[in-house]
Parts: structure tokens; sequence; C-alpha cells
């Protein structure tokens, strides 16, 4: 096979390489496969290059004067050197690779022979392009035939001869390192320079690691170090720039495990050693063999601190050989004697990872993997406790932490150690001292849980000597716990076990041990539970568990322990802090009943009372305070705080049942009338019929309101809602249309209402109701109660009237005026006052006080129209004097002349009256003047025809006399017709209905009382059961229905009670009246005889409903009554025939105009 | 044909031409050569590997004739090797092994043939530890890619550790010798390990080394593209796991690659094609198809595709899916019906998570371990990590039962002793792992119970207040009612009622009709 020249010359190269940096550093070099086999492929190989020797040489034979002879012999002096390379193994095979320095005869032939083909291919071919490549290859075979100064001979030359030649920097390296061989450093170093003066080429970075050694033999650490670097970078950067992984790794390798040694001369004080490293690294095998030099380096220097981060790092790595070992005991040794323990849960870890990859190696045997046990535990175990200490003395948290760490990798790995119990007992320690509670708890848990095993075990009581690994040596680890300085790191190597420091003085497992962990543990736990929110989930839930399990032991083996009220605090706590009210509050009442003077009794009585509000226990929660109030030794102060927490309760409890009340709908209150009931006598008794009472107004259904209502009242009779609660019934009362009732309650309503400002409104409904009931007495008590307590003379006056009308429309004239008078006495008047007393004085048959009242009455002015139309009544009745004065007047009672002369006197002022009258814009006194004027014409008109002749005259003057008087009769006849006649147009167009109006469209005077006089419908009780029953109890429950409410009216009103069938009719009118409302309401108002309010009635019925029969029935009827014969007339033609005979005695028809006298 | 194959076939060539050349007056004496039967194992336990069986007596041969027995030895296992003669290449390279002096490198043929031996009879731990014994001395470079293709043979059948593979022994093994194919798969550990580390660079390093056409080149692209994940760089993880996608990868690392581009999709909000990756996958080593599935309805779900959603929830569960670990299934089946207003049967997801799972957690309140709850102890040998161990420590429990079967014809040599030893250390080793690894899963397990214990408690609360409130979507728009699903008679599509019945190749298309109740 044909191998380029190339390529073999790089497996030279290679193989020059080797031995020329054995004195700087190793390179590996492949093995040699097994020696019989390896032998015979060379002796093989041998043949077959001797094959190759005799072909060329007959091809240069046959190649005479050719061009490419040269290479011919070039081609034939490589295949002397092949060969005698193949003799060179098969020596070195022969002699079973003892010694590379190998004497082979042939090998040395060969090469001279090569060497001469070299020569003559120099001094025979002048031109030949390759002499630069011929004369490197002969100065490489003086080197290895060991003719070093023919070597540098030729070298020289390359370098004189061909400065341009890729062998000149090849030659330079040699010659360069051959220097440096002899320790000639400054002619290696000229070498070395010259090839980093020219353009970078693949030999500079071979140059500069040369030239780094050369440096580092000059003592020239920092650029020795730059070097290095320098190295290392450009590789790194030609790796870059290629874009390829370079083949060129094993240097970059040497160069930074070479680097180490400047680097610790130059960094004295490194500050991030490893990152320099992992940097320059291209792997983590090239940073590991640095490191491991860098380790020993700093070692050996005594830089501990150094070392141990070193060894630390090889070890985190993984990095588990040979080696590992005694990285280990470098790292405890160097920690140890820097005493300090700021990574001791690393250093655990490393040291017990290393022990255990050799724990489970089946290649140690038992005894070596023993031996590393009680090696490795002990130093673990020393390092853990010494760092125990350290922490203990500086009162260091963050280091106790770290110990913690360290005893855990202690207990993972020697989990079946003697020590075992002590370091747990540590490890709790320090748990607890770094604020590691969970931790703290788990640790201690364990160490109950380890005594208790070993109680179980027979050994309850029984301390657990601690037992070192070496027993011998534990007094001296005492002593060293006791503060003395660690031996020397050598010394403790020497010793094979290090001393191990005490973990505790009194560690092991007695009782009281056992009592402490356990305590521990549910401390520990309740303390980590403070901060849930930052523990997982499951370790929340195993803090919680393990307390629990920690307490209940406690408490069941501890029964007098001091502490037994911190557990059992804890352990209802824990229950308390996952929701478990129930329990927690069991438990916390348990603890307070044993433990009421006890720090934690006073927060377990909050909590337990707390847990049952937690779950809006209400009840339970004021049981349970009130049971506990009955401990005689809790202090007053608690007993105080219970009650106040049972009193708060109280109120929550009734808000909750008032709030659920408020959704539950039918029986909504039931919840709080038991509440009530269980309460009852109390002031959350009395505010639980309250909110019932409140929640069942606002459900409409008037039994329930009265039954709430009336026990509230029976209950608690002076409660300060006792009035609003009354008010309220009465007003519902009147909703649902039961009168009565509303009138009992309003006016025991007003009765209990201190403000007498409050009580004024109720009173008068009260009395407005008794008055329409009938109730005469209670309605005069009522209003005169109203009246006390006005505060000002429009209130008086208002009341008064009111109270007044009520009275009149039953026909207690007496009453009225008795109410009237009062009023007006207690200073109140005005014009309708006075007028309104004089009426009722005069319906009473007081006619001359009445006069009285009207004089006042007339005496006043107003332009308010009720007061107007006040003034003009009173005007009227006045001047009834002055006409009754005017029709008194006739002959016979003194001499005729003056007797006319008086009668027209008279007619003339009363005349102005009356004008007067209608002047003020009264229609219904207007027409009242208009029919009485005319009533006085015509009186003056008889007066002057049957007036007497004057004694003397003669027939014709008596005829003449008589004609005249005739005449002036005449006129005031037709005055009569004109005043009747403007009175009835008035009425047609405003339509009046009064006694005066009714004269007047009847063509008549008004020869009576101008306003008709009825008497009161006679009462009768309305009825209580059958339909009228029905409608109530159906309009209790929903006063809304007003349909119910007409029908009730109606019944009321066919019973004979206009009056209630007025308040019916009235409530159901605020719904918005109907036709039919209004009619019915027309109907009773005609009924009161209040005919003018029964016409508004009608039309309004007929305005709502134009097809309502009864309406215009009743419409039709009441014009008809009245004379308004042509509007009864338009009226009928709109009904159809035979109506008034099919709803004859219907309650909604009037009856006629019988009633009307 | 894979690398190890490859290797192990040329390594058979190369024993049976030394087999060739041993003398046959060597091969008729070997026999005679076998040390004593019956060596009692509790002995050769003590001295396992020292040193062979015998002691120094008077007539103790020399080296060089304990050499010459030894080479006889080994090539009679090299032929029992070829011949596939497992127990007598055992006896006779385990003879040779400990007969060759510590100094010989012959040694370590003898090592590597019994590892070879070993892993014929199914004993693939001791065969591991052989393997890596002689990765580890590095003193025979030409035997390191047997001795490799050996460990990378268990490694892709899951019966090496991984942390055996990442430490030390792998990561200083000398390359110089070693095939490409095996080149590659210790460049992937290597890689792997100073992943593990933290150092980029140096898994740069190693996993450029890699032909990225191979399966560990796939591997290390995979692991680069969680690593960006992991360096929250999704984008750049995405478009890596995209061109390994677009290359031929193997299936196993083609099933992972599409997992994790189905998991940077949903991140990404890309939901569509979340759900088409997910699609593809039928389940990894680590993540069960089961698992997948759960993956993928959450996908629907976020999409909005909730009868897609349903329909993968209660493919869960099919009898295939029996055994796995999905809490966070009743949770989700909570979540659609609560999003159709189905309320009663929201509260009933809850109400079933908690018929499943609600003993298990009262345990877990009551204390107990973990380990020892049933339900949180199946569902932790389905962890990944735990598994993995698993599977490694299982296989030794059932090597330690196949060698208590193995006849006398072991005690030959003190083979038995050997493997008793081997196996006491490397089974005690393993049992403590698996504690660990246990111990470790089954807190993670109780966890997620936990977790979706607040999960389904979160649930419950949400559906009491959605009873009470409008059903409207994320952006405040009323939710409208779709128009239900009519079955169609006939079409192009077949519908059947769901009877309880699954068909394992249904279970990836399952949707379910529900009916939307909630208001417009």
């Amino acid at each position: 096979m044909m191998v380029p020249a190339g390529n073999r010359f790089r497996i030279l190269l290679a193989a020059a390489a080797i031995v020329v940096t054995t004195g700087c550093a190793s390179m590996r070099v492949a093995q040699p496969p097994a020696p019989e086999d390896e032998i015979a492929r060379l002796q093989r190989n041998v043949n077959k290059v001797r094959f190759a020797i005799q072909s060329t040489r007959d091809q240069i034979d046959r190649a005479r004067g050719q061009a490419y002879l040269p290479d011919l012999y070039l081609r034939l002096a490589e295949l002397h050197v092949e060969e005698a390379r193949y003799h060179y193994f098969i020596a070195y095979e022969g002699q079973k690779k003892r010694d590379k320095a190998v004497t082979s005869v042939q090998a040395r032939l060969l090469k001279e022979r090569a060497v001469a083909i070299y020569e003559r291919i120099l001094q025979e071919f002048p031109d030949f392009a390759d002499r630069d490549k011929v004369l490197f290859f002969i100065s490489h075979e003086f080197r290895e035939l060991g003719e070093f100064d023919k070597m540098r001979e030729y070298l020289g030359r390359i370098t004189t001869e061909f400065p341009q030649s890729k062998y000149r920097n090849e030659a330079l390296l040699v010659l360069g390192d051959y220097h440096f061989d002899r320790a000639e450093l400054d002619q290696a170093e000229r070498f070395y320079q010259s090839i980093l003066a020219s353009p970078e080429s693949q030999t500079h970075a071979m140059a500069r690691y040369k030239l780094g050694w050369v440096r580092i033999n000059r003592l020239d650490f920092p650029g020795a170090l730059k070097l290095f670097e320098e190295t290392i970078t450009h590789l790194l950067e030609e790796e870059e720039e290629a874009g390829a992984p370079s083949r060129r790794i094993d240097l970059r390798r040497e160069a930074l495990v070479d680097l180490v040694f400047p680097y610790t001369e130059v960094n004295k004080k490194p500050v991030d050693q490893l990152g320099y490293f992992r940097k320059l690294a291209d792997s983590r095998t090239t940073y590991l063999a640095a490191l491991s030099k860098l380790g020993r380096r700093w070692f050996v220097k005594g830089e501990f601190t150094y070392a141990g981060a070193v060894y630390r790092e090889l070890l985190d790595l993984g990095a588990d050989n040979d080696d590992s070992v005694e990285w280990a005991q470098r790292l405890y040794d160097g920690v140890l004697r820097e005493k300090r323990f700021d990574h001791v849960e690393l250093d655990a870890k490393l040291l017990g990872r290393v022990y255990l990859a050799r724990r489970y190696d089946w290649r140690l045997a038992p005894k070596e993997r023993e031996n590393l046990r009680a090696e490795f535990e002990a130093y673990v175990r020393d390092l853990a406790t010494r760092a125990h200490l350290a922490a203990k003395e500086r009162s260091d948290t963050e280091l106790y932490a770290r110990v913690g760490d360290a005893y855990d990798a202690y207990l993972q790995v020697f989990d079946d150690a003697e020590a075992v119990p002590e370091i747990r007992q540590n490890l709790a320690e320090v748990r607890t001292a770094a604020n590691q509670h969970y931790l703290a708890g788990k640790a201690w848990e364990a160490v109950m849980e380890g005594a208790i095993a070993a109680r179980t075990a027979g050994k309850g009581g029984a301390k657990a000597a601690p037992k070192p690994a070496d027993t011998a040596k534990a007094d001296e680890a005492k002593a060293d716990a006791k503060g003395a300085p660690a031996k020397d790191a050598a010394v403790a190597k020497a010793d094979a076990k290090p001393k191990v420091a005490p973990p505790r003085a009194n560690a092991g497992t007695t009782e009281q041990e056992l009592r402490d962990a356990t305590a521990g543990a549910v401390s520990a736990y309740a303390k980590a539970l403070e901060q849930a929110h930052k523990m997982a989930r499951l370790e929340q839930v195993q803090a919680r568990s393990g307390l629990r399990r920690a307490a209940k032991f406690y408490v069941a083996s501890w029964p007098n322990a001091k502490d037994r009220a911190a557990v059992k605090f804890n352990l209802a706590r824990s229950y308390y802090d996952e929701a478990h009210y129930e329990e927690a509050a069991e438990l916390f009442a348990a603890l307070v009943e044993e433990f009421p003077t006890a720090p934690e009794g006073e927060v377990a009585a909050e909590l337990a009372l707390d847990s049952l509000r937690s779950r809006e226990d209400y009840e339970g929660l004021i049981a349970l305070s009130k049971r506990m109030q009955k401990n005689p030794r809790l202090t007053a102060k608690m007993k105080a705080d219970l009650a106040s927490l049972a009193a708060g309760a109280e109120s929550r409890a009734l808000e909750t049942v008032t709030l659920g009340a408020g959704s539950a709908g039918e029986g909504m209150v039931d919840g709080l009338m038991a509440f009530a009931s269980t309460h009852a006598g109390s002031d959350v008794g009395e505010r639980a019929l309250v909110n019932a009472f409140i929640t069942a107004r606002n459900s409409d259904d008037l039994g329930q309101v009265i039954e709430v209502g009336e026990r509230l009242l029976r209950e608690y009779p002076k409660s300060d809602v006792a009035a609003d609660v009354l008010a309220t019934l009465g007003k519902m009362s009147v909703q649902a249309a039961d009168f009565e009732r509303a009138a009992q309650y309003f006016d025991q309503a007003a009765a209990a209402q201190k403000d007498p400002a409050a009580r004024a409104p109720t009173m008068r409904a009260a009395g407005t109701l008794m008055a329409y009931l009938g109730d005469g007495k209670g309605a005069r008590r009522a209003f005169a109660g109203v009246l006390a307590g006005a505060t000002s003379d429009a209130a008086k006056q208002e009341a008064a009237l009111t109270f007044a009308e009520l009275l009149e429309l039953s026909g207690d004239w007496a009453g009225s005026a008795e109410v009237l008078g009062r009023a007006r006495s207690s200073g109140a008047t005005n014009a309708l006052l006075e007028y309104r007393l004089g009426r009722a004085l005069d319906r009473s048959g007081r006619a001359r006080e009445a006069g009285a009242q009207y004089e006042k009455a007339a005496s006043l002015a107003s332009a308010d129209p009720d007061q107007a139309e006040a003034i003009a009544a009173a005007r009227f009745l006045i001047a009834e004097g002055m006409y009754r004065q005017f029709a008194a007047i006739s002959f016979g009672g003194g001499a005729d002349a003056q007797v006319i002369q008086a009668k027209f006197g008279a007619l003339s002022r009363y005349e102005a009256e009356m004008l007067d009258v209608i002047g003020r814009q009264s229609a219904r006194w207007a027409l009242a003047a208009l029919g009485r004027l005319a009533t006085a014409y015509e009186d003056a008109a008889v007066f002057l025809e049957k007036a007497p002749l004057p004694p003397g005259l003669d027939a014709s003057g008596a005829e003449r006399y008589r004609a005249a008087l005739a005449s002036r009769a005449e006129g005031f006849h037709t005055k009569a017709q004109e005043a009747i006649s403007t009175c009835a147009a008035k009425a047609g167009e405003l339509k009046v209905f009064t006694a005066a109006a009714r004269a007047c469209l009847a063509g008549k005077p008004l020869a009576g009382d101008p306003e008709d006089r009825f008497d009161p419908p006679a009462r009768r009780a309305a009825p209580s059961t059958g339909r009228s029953k029905e409608l109530r109890e159906k309009i209790a429950k929903d006063t809304k229905d007003f349909a119910s409410l007409v029908e009730l009216a109606t019944l009321y009103l066919q019973a004979g009670d206009p009056y209630q069938a007025r308040l019916v009719v009235d409530k159901a009118s605020e719904g918005g009246a109907d036709s039919q409302t209004f009619n019915l309401r027309g109907v009773i108002a005609y009924r009161l005889g209040r005919h003018q309010e029964a016409y508004e009635s009608f039309r309004a019925a007929l305005d709502k409903d134009d097809s309502n029969v009864r309406a215009r029935l009743n419409l039709t009827a009441l014009y008809r009554a009245y004379g308004y014969d042509r509007q009864a007339q338009a009226e009928s033609a709109k009904l159809e025939a035979g109506a008034a005979g099919r709803l004859a005695g219907d309650a909604a028809v009037i009856p006629g105009t019988t009633e009307v006298r | 044909m894979s690398a190890s194959d490859r290797h192990a076939g040329r390594a058979r060539a190369w024993l049976l031409a030394a087999l060739i050349a041993v003398p046959p007056m060597a091969r008729a004496q070997a026999p005679a050569d076998a040390p004593p039967a019956e060596a009692p194992a509790a002995a050769a336990a003590e001295q396992p590997t020292a040193a062979p069986a015998d002691g120094p007596t008077s007539r103790e041969p020399t080296p060089e004739q304990k050499t010459a027995k030894a080479e006889l030895l080994l090539e009679k296992a090299l032929a029992a090797v070829s011949a596939s003669a497992w127990k007598d290449a055992a006896v006779w390279a385990h003879e040779a092994w400990v007969t060759f002096p510590a100094s010989e490198e012959r040694r370590e043929a003898a090592e590597l043939t019994l590892a070879d031996a070993l892993l014929g009879m199914g004993f693939t731990q001791a065969a591991a530890s052989h393997y890596f014994d002689v990765v580890e001395r590095r003193s025979m470079p030409q035997l390191l890619p047997r001795a490799l293709a050996g460990v990378e043979g268990l490694s892709r059948r899951g019966l090496v550790l991984e942390e055996d593979l990442l430490r030390g022994v792998l990561a200083d093994a000398d390359l110089a010798n070693v095939p490409p194919d095996l080149a590659d798969f210790l460049h992937y550990q290597r890689g792997i390990a100073n992943l593990r580390l933290g150092n980029r660079r140096w898994t740069g390093y190693e996993f450029d080394r890699i032909d990225p056409k191979g399966v560990y080149g796939q591997k290390a692209r995979l692991a680069r593209a969680v690593s960006l994940v992991r360096d929250n760089e999704p984008d750049r993880a995405l478009e890596v796991v995209e061109g390994l996608l677009a290359s031929e990868a193997s299936p196993a690392v083609e099933q992972e690659a599409l997992l994790l581009r189905a998991r940077l999709l949903f991140e990404a909000g890309r939901l569509p094609e979340a759900v088409e990756s997910f699609r593809k996958v039928g389940g990894t080593r680590a993540v069960a198809g089961g698992e997948v599935l759960l993956e993928r309805a959450w996908t629907h779900y976020r999409e909005g595709k909730l009868h897609d959603a349903m329909g993968l929830v209660y493919a869960l569960a099919a009898p295939a899916h029996a055994d796995l670990f999905l809490p966070e299934s009743y949770v989700l089946r909570g979540l659609i019906y609560q999003r159709f207003c189905h309320f009663r049967a929201a509260r009933a997801a809850a109400a079933d998570f908690r018929a499943r799972y609600g003993d298990a957690i009262s345990q877990v309140e009551a204390g107990k371990a973990p380990t020892e709850i049933p339900v949180i102890a199946q569902a932790t040998l389905i962890v990944p990590q735990v598994a993995a161990v698993l599977r490694v420590s299982d296989a030794m429990r059932e090597e330690v039962r196949l060698l208590a079967d193995q006849g006398s014809w072991m005690e030959e040599g003190g083979l038995r002793a050997h493997l008793v030893n081997l196996y006491g250390a490397g089974g005690a080793r393993l049992e403590r792992l698996r504690n660990v690894a246990v111990r470790h899963g089954s807190e993670e397990v109780a966890e997620r119970l936990l977790a979706a214990r607040e999960q389904a408690n979160l649930l419950e609360y949400e559906v009491g207040v959605s009873i009470h409130k409008r059903v409207n979507d994320a952006e405040g728009k009323v939710w409208r009612r779709p128009e239900p699903q009519v079955v169609p008679r006939t079409g192009d599509k077949n519908f059947y009622r769901f009877n309880g019945e699954f068909w394992t190749d249904e279970l990836p298309d399952m949707r379910f009709l529900i009916e939307n109740r909630c208001v417009e």
C-alpha cells in the first residue's frame, strides 16, 4: 500500500515528539497489542517493506535521467526508515516492553542507509524542490541515531538556506528542545522566540508552551503563566476559527496542567481559582486533571483553604477514582488545620460519598471496606461535631444549619453506626438552634422514635454509651471537644482514625431525654406551623401529624410533666390551624379545665371559643363559655373575658339565625322564635323577637307579624321598640283592612310612645279609625292627645278640623263643637275654624253661640280658597238673621208707611249682604245667596201685593195704589226669577249638589237650609264571618289584593256599614282605583250624604270606563235628585233598556233620591 | 446492526482466531486445571478478587506458570463464548481472571470474557460491573471498545443506573481506540454529565463531537433543547426540536422530541399545533401514553375544545391506564363540567377524586409514611426517576434469585463465591438507592396528591360560586350556548353510545357529547 509521504512524516513527528517531551510532560502513546501477535505482524511488515524497497530500487534503475528520480530516492530513504522502525518495535516487543531504550542493530543500519540516500539526493539533485524536507529528514534521523551535532548542522541549514520553508519553525523547535534538554535556556529561548517572531503557524502553540517551561526554569512565574495561558487561548481561538474541534487537545491539556505551578506562585490569594481553570479547560477531564495537580500544589504549600476548595470541587464533580480517598483525606486534614467549617455540610456529603462508592465496591475486601468505613465515619462525625461546637461558640445560626445538613449526610451514610443516637440528638439540637423548625421537628421525632425503639428492645432507661470509632480515642475526642486544638493533620492521618468531638456530654436514651425529645418535636413542629405558608403541602401535613403523634405520646407517657400544658396547647393548636375546630375546641377546653392558671390556659380559653366561633357554633360557644366560667380556679379577669366573648357570641349567633331567616322562606322566623325561646328574658332574646318581627313584617303575612309582635310585647312589655312594634302592627292591620285591630294597635302604640312628636300621628291614626268605627269616646281621647301634643296653631287647627269632620260624619255635632271649641280656646283660630265651630254649634242647637262664631269668621280675611269659602259661609249665615228680620216685618206692626220703609230697608241691607257673599268666589255659597235672594224678592213682592191700602184712599186712588204696588211687586218677582235663573245656570255649569242648587234647578227660591242635612246612617256591626272573614284573611296575607278589598267594601256596604266600607275602599284605591272602585266610592259617599263627593266619584268611574252601567245609573239618579234633568236625560239615554231594573238592589247602585230629604 | 453488535461480531472473530491458535494439548488438559468445585462461598467471599482461591504453598507455581495456566483457561473461555457455552465460558474466564497475576495485561481480557459470559447467562448486573471495571482500569486500550460496547448495550436496555454512567468512569475513558459509534456514546454521556454540572461549554465540546445523525447525536440535540428550555429560551429550544424532527430521528428519540415540541408549543400558546404534536406521541420511557393524553386534554381545554378534552379524560378511565396516577384528571373533568354548567357533575368529579384518593390523603394526614400508603406506593413506581432505579434494582433482585438457582457447576473455581460477593455488594447498594428513590418519589407523589386535593377544593368552591353567576368567558363576553350536536342517523361517521367499553385504538380520539346548559 502506498502511503503519502506527508502522512508518514506526521507519524514520525509524533514519535519524535514523544521522545522530546518526556522531560517536560507526558504524552499518551497507543499501547501495542499482545506481543505474540505484534511481533508476527511487525515481521510481516518488514517483509512487505523490503519488497517495497527492492521494487523502488528497480524503479530507480529504470528511471535514470527522469525528473522524478529524486522523488524515488526520497521514497527509498523513507522505506528504509520505516523498516528501521519495525525492527525497533520487534526489539521492543522482544524484551517485553521493559524499556523503550532498545538497541537494534538492524534499525541503526537502516537509518544510516536512509541518511546516505538523503545526502545523495542533496548532492545529485541541487535543484530538487524538497531539499528543505530532505534536510529535515536527515536531521531527524541523526537525532534518532543520537548524533546531535549533525542534527543541529542540518537543522541550521534549513533555517539559513530556507527561511520561508514550512520546516523552518519545526527545525527551530527541535533546536530549542535540544538546548532546553541540556538546560541551555538562553539558546533554547532564542530558538523559541524565533518561532514566535514569525507569522502565526501550527508550531507557535508548542513554542509558547516550551517557552513557558523556560520561564519556569528561570523562576519567572508570571511569564510562564502568561505563556501557558496564551498557548491555551490561541489553541481555543484556532479551534473556533476552524469551526471544528482541534486535534491538538493534548497540548491544551498539558498546558493547563503545567500552568498550575506558576499559577500558585503568582496568585498567592486567588479570588476565583475554580472559575479561572474552568474557563481555560476545554472539558471536564482536562479540568479535573488540572485541579488534581492544583489541589496537591496548595496542600504542599500549606494553603489548606485553597486546597480544600479544590478538593471539594474534585469530589463534587463525582470524579471518583483511586485518588478520591486521598483527596477526601486531604480535605479533612485541611479543614482541621484551618478550623474553618464554612462548608461542613458539603464536606460531610463529599466524604460520605467517597465512602459510599467503596462501601458497595465488590472489588474491595470486607476488611478494607470496614477500615474505610471506620475512617470515614470518624471523619464525617469529627467534622460535624467540631463545626457544631464552633457554631455554639459563635451562636452562628447559619453554621448551625450547615451542621444540620452535615449530620444529615452522616445519618444517610452511616445509618447503622453506633453514634447514630447521639448524632440524631445533635441534629435535633442544631436544627432547633438554626430555627429550621420543620427539620428540627423531624429530627426530634427521629430521636424520640429511636429512644422508643431502644426502650422497647429492653434498653429503657439505659444510656447508649457514646462509642466513637475507637474507644481508646474517645477520651481524646472529648478533650478536643473541650477546646483542645486538633492535632497536626499529618499526625491525625497517621493515627488512621481521627479524633472525634463528642456530640454531647450526656447523649443517650434516658427517660428524660426521651421526654425532652418528644417535647422538642412538639415545640419544633408547632413553631414550623406558625410559618405554614412557607412550607410545602406535604411538610405541613407531616408537621401536623408529627406534632400530634409526639404530643399524644407525651401526654400519655408523662402525665405529671411540667410542660404538659404547652404540649397540650400545641396539640390543640394543630387541630385549630387545620380548621378541625371541633377537636380543637374540645382539646382547648380540656386544657383550660386542667390548667386554668397556666399562661396557655388563657389563650386556650380564647381559642376554644374561637374554634366554635369559626364553626359558627355560637350555641356551643355560649355553653362552653358558661361552663368554663363556672371553673372556680379561673381568674376574675378570665371570667370577665369569657363572659364578654359569650356576649359577643350571642350577638353573632343572633346574626347568624337572623341571616338564616332572611332566606328561609316559609317559616322564616321559626329559627328566630326558637332562638328567642332559648334566650327568653335576655336582651338577645328580645332582639331575636325584634329581628323576627322585622323579618315577618317584610313577608306581608299579618298573622305571623301579629304573632311575633304580640309575643314580643307580651314577653318584653317594656321593650324600647314596643311603640314601634304596635304602630307597625297598626299599619299592617290597616293594610289588611282590619281597622278595629288597627285602631287598638295605634291606640296602644300611642300610649307606649314616649316621644310626643312621634306619638301624634299614631294617636291621630287611632282617632281617625275610632271615629270611622263609631268609637267617639275613643276618638275624642285620641284627638285630645293629638291636640295636646300639637306644637303649633296650624297643627292644632288641622287636627281639630280633621277630627271635627270625622265626628260630623256620624252626626256628632256636639262632639265637633267640643273639639273645635277646645282648639279655639287653645288660641288657634282662623276663619275656617270659626265657621266650622259656628256650624257645629248651630247644628247642635246653640244658634246664639254659633252666630258669634260666624261673626268672628266673617271678620277675618284670607285669600286661601277654603278660608274664603268659610268667610262666605259665615257671612251668609250671619245674614240669615237679617233675612229673618226682613221676613218678620209685616203690616200691622206700626204705621204702614213705616213698615214698608222698614221692610225695604231691610231688604236693601240683606241684598247688599248677599251680593257680598256672591262676590266671594264660593260657588256653593253664591248659589245659596242667589236662592235666598230670590226668596227675599218673592217675599218682598208678596209683601207689596198684600200691603193694606192706606187709609183715606179712594177707589181709584186705591186702584192706582194697588197698581203701583203690583208693579213693584212684579219687579221683585222678576228679580226673584232672575236670581233663580242665574243660580240654576251656575249650578248647571259647576255641577253643585246642594239644597240651593236643587231649589234653583227646580225654579224655586231657596226656602230652607242652604245645605242638605242628613241623618247619619245607622251603624251596624260589620259581619266578621263567612265571606267577609275569608276576604279579610286573604287580605291579611296579601294586602295588595285590591279585588278582595273592593269586594269586602261592597260587603260592608251591603251590611249597612258605610263607614268601614269607606275605609276599605280608600285602601283599595291606593293601588290606583279602577272604574268599579270609583263607583263604589261614590255610592258610599252618597250613603254618607256627601253628594258632591259622590258626583266626583261617579264621574271618575265613567271617565275610567264609559261602559260602567252602575256608575251611569248612579250618576243619572244623582242628577235627577238635584234637578239636573237635562243631564240625567242625557246619561239615561246612554243606558241600555232595563239596566236599572236588572241592577235594582245592587249594593253598588244608589237606591234613588228617596233618601234625600 | 448496532454499534455494539458490530463490535461484538468483530470481537468474536478475533476470539475464534485465538482459539484456533491454542494447542490441542492445552485444550485437552484444560478441565484438569479447574479449581476445586466445592469451594465454600463464604470463604470465597472473603477473598473475592484479590487472589486465586489457592493460597501460597510450597508448590506454588511461578508467575510464569500462573500466566501460562491463565492463558490456557482464557483460550478455553473464549472458545466457549464463541460457542455460546456460557457456563463453561464463565467458569474458565473467571478462573483465568483470578489466575492471571494482577500486573498481567491479559487479566483484563479474561475479565471481559467473564463479563460476556455472565451477560449471556442473564447476569446483567455482574456483567455491567465487570465491563465498568475494565473501562475504569484502562490498562488495555484495545479492550476498551468491547467493554464500552457492553456498557452501552446494557444502558440502552435501561439496566445501568444513570448515576453510574455519569460518574468518572466513562468521563475519563480514553477515546483514542474507540470506534465512532461508541465514541458517540461516550461523548453523549460526558455531555450529559457536564449538563448536570451546569457547564454548557463542556457540554458543547462533547456534543459537538457526536455524529448528529446517530442515535446519540439525536439524543444530544434533544438534551440541548431541554437545556435551552431550562435556560428559558423556548424559541431556540423549539428550533432545535424542529430541526431534530426534520431529520430521521430514531423512534424513541422522535417520541421524546414530539413530546417536548408539544409542550413548548403549548407554552407558546400555539395550541392546535401542540395538539397535533401530542397526538403523535404514544408515550416515552418516562411519560406513559395516558399522561400524554391528559396533557393533550389540558391543551384541548385551553383551546376551548371541551368535548375533545372530556373525551380524553374519559379515555383515561380505560383499563389500559388503570395503573397511572393522574389525580389532576378529576380536576379537569370537574372544570369541563363547570364550563358546561353541569354543576352537579362538576361537584361529582371532586367527590370522585375524594372517593379515589381520600383514604390515601387521610393516611398522609394521619402521619403514615407515604411509602406505606398503597395508592401512593403504586404511583411512586411510575415516577420516572424512581422507575429508572427500580428497573435496575428489579434486575438485580431477579439475578440474585437466578444466582441462587444455579447448580453446583458454579462452585467451580469460586465463581459462585465471586458472584455472591458481587451481588451482595451491588444488591445492597441498589436496595439503598431504591429506598432513597422510593422515599423521595413517594413524597413527590404525596405532594402532588395534596396539590390536586387543593385544586379539587377550589373546584368545588368555584362550582358553588358559578351556580350563582352568569357564565362568562375570561373576556367578559357572554358564553354563547352552542348548537346542540345532533347525532345523525346516517353519514360518513359512525356514532356509538358509550357503554364503558374501551378500545385501545380509539382512546386517543374519543370525544364526549355533552350539552351546554349555560344560559346565554
